[in-house]
């Protein structure tokens, strides 16, 4: 889009309910991304994230509401919007017979660019994502970050000026999720480009210009991680008391200030005075203390009332989703 | 080259498949090649007479006679001849009792029909054949005449020619051999006789008759040596054999000596 | 590199004419199923043992059966040899085999994600099916062009004429049983290997189909009844691949039990609406 013809936003969102069975996925939920912004959406699993995407990406009708991509509803004209997504699935789509090349080409000849522009633009991703050297090898293999860089590639080979990226770095190592987004800092120097991201690593989306934090289906707060801490953050102290006794001796004397429990350790909303009256108080009744900064870990917790949920399923899940990926050898 | 590298990379696997199918292909299907070899001698079966195809004259043998004894000599074999009687009078192949183990090849008016391939393979064509009338002077018409028919070939189309027959209120006199047919003409007691195409011209030239082929309705055939059904090598080796005489002019020599000409240079005779 | 200006291999791609994008993807498609099948050794495998068994050892082993022992005898009422007369079956039932095993691979398209990156591509569905198509039926062809390779072998003299015939023929059949191979994939939701396929559709199709003994065309229909058992007349009767396999013989050794022009109708109208229905299935999914 040329810049000064006051383009549609990127992404519109517009009051988007879905339900499967009688579990409501997404609940009304509304927001706007904006030309070349770095969007997180941020949420435990079972947020509605993914159905969010898929409604995005055409492959999935809400049951109310409207979504735009630079002003075409993926709903009556899905091809039309199809060419402005380049998109990176939560569960890797790559033919694994084919070579990385062969991924790539197919791609571009799936999404009409001409040849010498494909061949270009390949040989460009290929090096952007650092897998020109793995070129010509089997899709199948490759390791599972490469599959994923590969697939942001791909993502790149045709048009795609709003990229939509599910939980990317799901299931990888911490460098490889470090390379991830080098890239898309990379590419956003590049090329005029918009990102949505989906996550539940809450140290991902420090870096983004604005993280939407969904759970249950809902909007709970949608602005930039420094604002978000600003508002809804605020220091915290993590507790764990001697004993029961002691346990219930803080909890009855600093009900209103009680932000949650994890395990044994008791949160309290704080700030700096707090903390000495507090060890003032009941510095014998506890084992340990810790002083929590505002953090994005924080805002969530402030909003949600729990931590965010089952991190590890994610992994058990990506497991086993790899080990029905492993029936595909005995075909 | 790296594009050539590629698409061998591809093609590999499909190669090799080809490859190895057409090895498979070069594998004998059969033993009926490697039974003459051991025996030493391709043993045919043919008719006590039936000219110009068998004469039973040691000089002039006849055509079937002649192209056997090439075929043998050239897969490197003797020849060794039975002469069927009951193949001469009957035109039911199953009272010849002729069977696997009495001969490899039956030859001597063998013709290449839907009939005989329910029967028997066949080797290459050499000769084309249909049927044919002769009479003591021409005829323009055999429309309500009393023909004699001999039939003894068995694999051209009887039924057709019966029907023909009918059609144009023929008395039908139904002979035995060719004596008995160029008897009945020469002596009145038919007004013409019906017979295979290539037994009608020699009867014609040794009694001095008329001859015309009958129309195209009734299809032509091809004579041809019958082979057992399944004895593909021996086949092979046969259809290899006359190719050769093909080549080197064997077989129109042969069919020459006999006032034949090879397939597709005939000049056509007389028609009804 | 500045943000505002992008490289300029990153300018927009000068819009294609709709059509020449269908186009284009529809022979990446192709070409994808065309690529995964040569590198399929096992499909190769199976593609090359097929023919081997039939044609060389069923053929070979039980021709001294049927070959003719007394002249004037039958045993066997086709004017062929036996090898002769399962050869074009043979090539019938690598189609076959291939053909839904291509369709099949749908399954896995749709369980890895495969499918998902071309269901968010500007292709139409219908693009993405006839790719799939197209694809499977020329893997199909190619298996089945395999079994000619034997043909000298089976005795069965092949002119370029009748190779092109035999092609075209295949073709048809090629793209009839693609079809209905995504039929059955798209109603499948667990898939339990290809085994299931193989056992429940393609052999009792393939034996079924006259494909292994002759319904003598010689004998009226009172007459078939009395050599076999009525259930199994009207099972090859009903069966439509019979008259396929039909049209298939009659091109390669000129023997028709039936009107050769029914088994181009049947493919013909099969392809069509089993082709119809998968597009049908793969809008609504």
């Amino acid at each position: 889009m040329a810049e000064g013809t006051a383009p549609a936003p990127p992404i519109r969102v517009d009051a988007i309910s879905r339900r499967f069975g009688r579990t409501l996925a997404l609940d009304g939920v509304s927001f706007e991304v904006r030309d070349r912004e770095f969007f997180a959406l941020l949420g435990p699993n079972g947020a509605g994230k993914t159905t969010l995407l898929h409604i995005l990406c055409t492959v999935l009708r809400p049951d109310s509401g409207q979504a735009l991509i630079r002003g075409l509803d993926v709903v009556r004209q899905p091809l039309a919007a199809r060419r402005l997504l380049g998109i990176v699935f939560q569960e890797a789509s790559l033919d694994d017979r084919l070579t990385v090349r062969e991924n790539l080409d197919l791609h571009g000849l799936v999404f009409g660019v001409p040849g010498a522009l494909r061949r270009r633009r390949i040989d460009e991703m290929l090096a952007l994502v650092e897998l020109t050297a793995w070129a010509d090898r089997t899709t199948r293999t490759l390791s599972s970050g490469m599959k994923r860089r590969l697939e942001i590639a791909r993502a790149l080979i045709h048009d795609s000026e709003i990229l939509l990226l599910d939980e990317p770095t799901a299931g990888l190592d911490a460098q490889s999720r470090e390379r991830i987004w080098s890239y898309i800092r990379r590419l956003r120097g590049e090329r005029h480009i918009t990102v949505l991201v989906t996550t539940h690593y809450i140290e991902e989306v420090e870096g983004c210009d604005r993280v939407c934090i969904v759970d249950r289906g809902r909007v709970l707060a949608l602005d930039a991680p420094e604002t978000l801490k600003r508002t809804h953050g605020g220091q915290m102290l993590r507790i764990v008391p001697r004993g029961d006794d002691d346990r219930r001796a803080i909890l009855g004397r600093f009900a209103d200030r009680l932000k949650g429990e994890a395990g044994d350790a008791i949160l309290l909303a704080s700030d700096d005075a707090f903390v000495e009256a507090f060890l003032a108080d009941c510095g014998r009744r506890i084992r340990s203390m810790t002083v929590e900064i505002p953090s994005l870990e924080t805002v969530f917790l402030t909003l949600t009332g729990r931590a965010l949920r089952d991190q590890s399923a994610g992994e058990s899940e990506r497991t086993r989703a790899f080990g029905r990926r492993g029936g595909e050898h005995t075909r | 080259m790296p594009m050539l590298r590629r698409l061998a990379g591809n093609l590999g696997g499909l190669a090799v498949v080809v490859g190895l199918m057409l090895m498979v292909t070069l594998l004998p299907p059969d033993t009926s090649l490697r039974e003459v070899r051991a025996s030493g001698a391709l043993r045919a079966c043919i008719p006590t007479t039936y000219p110009p195809l068998v004469t039973g004259e040691a000089d002039r043998p006849g055509i079937d006679v002649e192209l056997l004894r090439g075929v043998a000599d050239r897969i490197g074999v003797g020849l060794l001849v039975s002469p069927i009687d009951a193949m001469g009078r009957d035109f039911n192949p199953r009272h010849w009792a002729i069977n696997r183990g009495t001969c490899q090849v039956l030859a001597g008016g063998v013709v290449d029909s839907t009939l005989t391939r329910s029967f028997l393979d066949t080797g290459p064509p050499y000769a084309e054949t249909g049927w044919a009338i002769i009479a003591a002077r021409p005829l323009a018409d055999i429309h309500g005449l009393t023909l004699g028919v001999l039939t003894n070939i068995s694999g051209l189309d009887r039924i057709g020619l019966s029907g023909y027959l009918r059609r144009e209120s023929v008395t039908i006199r139904v002979t035995r051999s060719g004596a008995e047919l160029v008897g009945g003409i020469t002596g009145g007691a038919f007004d013409g006789g019906i017979t295979e195409a290539l037994l009608a011209g020699q009867l014609a030239a040794d009694h001095g008759l008329w001859v015309a082929s009958l129309p195209e309705a009734l299809a032509r055939h091809h004579l041809v040596l019958g082979l057992w059904k399944g004895d593909i090598t021996l086949k092979r080796a046969i259809a290899r054999a006359f190719g050769a005489m093909e080549a080197d002019g064997t077989l129109a020599a042969i069919l020459a000596r006999y006032g034949l000409r090879t397939l597709g240079t005939e000049t056509p005779g007389p028609a009804l | 590199m500045t943000a505002a200006a992008p490289t300029p291999s990153l300018a927009p791609v000068s819009r294609r004419s709709p059509v020449l994008v269908q186009l284009g993807g529809l022979y990446g498609l192709w070409l994808r199923e065309v690529k995964r099948a040569v590198r399929d050794r096992g499909q190769l495998v199976g593609g090359f043992s097929r023919p081997i068994l039939w044609v060389l050892i069923l053929g070979i082993g039980l021709n001294p059966y049927f070959r003719g022992e007394v002249y004037g005898e039958v045993t066997f009422v086709v004017p062929f040899t036996y090898l002769q007369f399962i050869f074009p079956a043979v090539v019938a039932l690598n189609i076959m085999y291939t053909s839904v095993q291509s369709a099949i691979s749908v399954i896995w398209d749709r369980e890895f994600g495969f499918l998902r990156e071309v269901l968010v591509s500007p292709l139409s569905r219908s693009t993405v099916l006839l790719g799939k198509v197209l694809g499977g039926a020329t893997v199909a062809m190619a298996h089945g062009s395999l079994v000619l390779v034997l043909a000298r072998f089976a005795d069965v003299p092949l002119t370029w004429g009748t190779v092109a015939k035999a092609l075209g023929v295949m073709a048809m059949l090629a793209l009839a049983l693609t079809s209905l191979g995504i039929v059955i994939a798209n109603r499948i939701r667990s898939f339990e290997g290809f085994g299931v396929f193989s056992n429940a559709v393609i052999l009792p199709l393939y034996f079924t189909s006259s494909s292994i003994f002759p319904l003598d065309p010689a004998l009226t229909r009172a007459q078939t009844r009395v050599v076999y058992p009525d259930w199994l007349v009207t099972l090859v009767e009903y069966n439509p691949l019979t008259y396929a396999v039909d049209t298939l013989r009659g091109v390669l050794i000129h023997y028709n039990q039936f009107d050769p022009r029914l088994g181009l109708l049947i493919m013909a109208v099969a392809g069509i609406v089993l082709f119809t229905i998968a597009l049908l299935d793969f809008r609504r999914a």
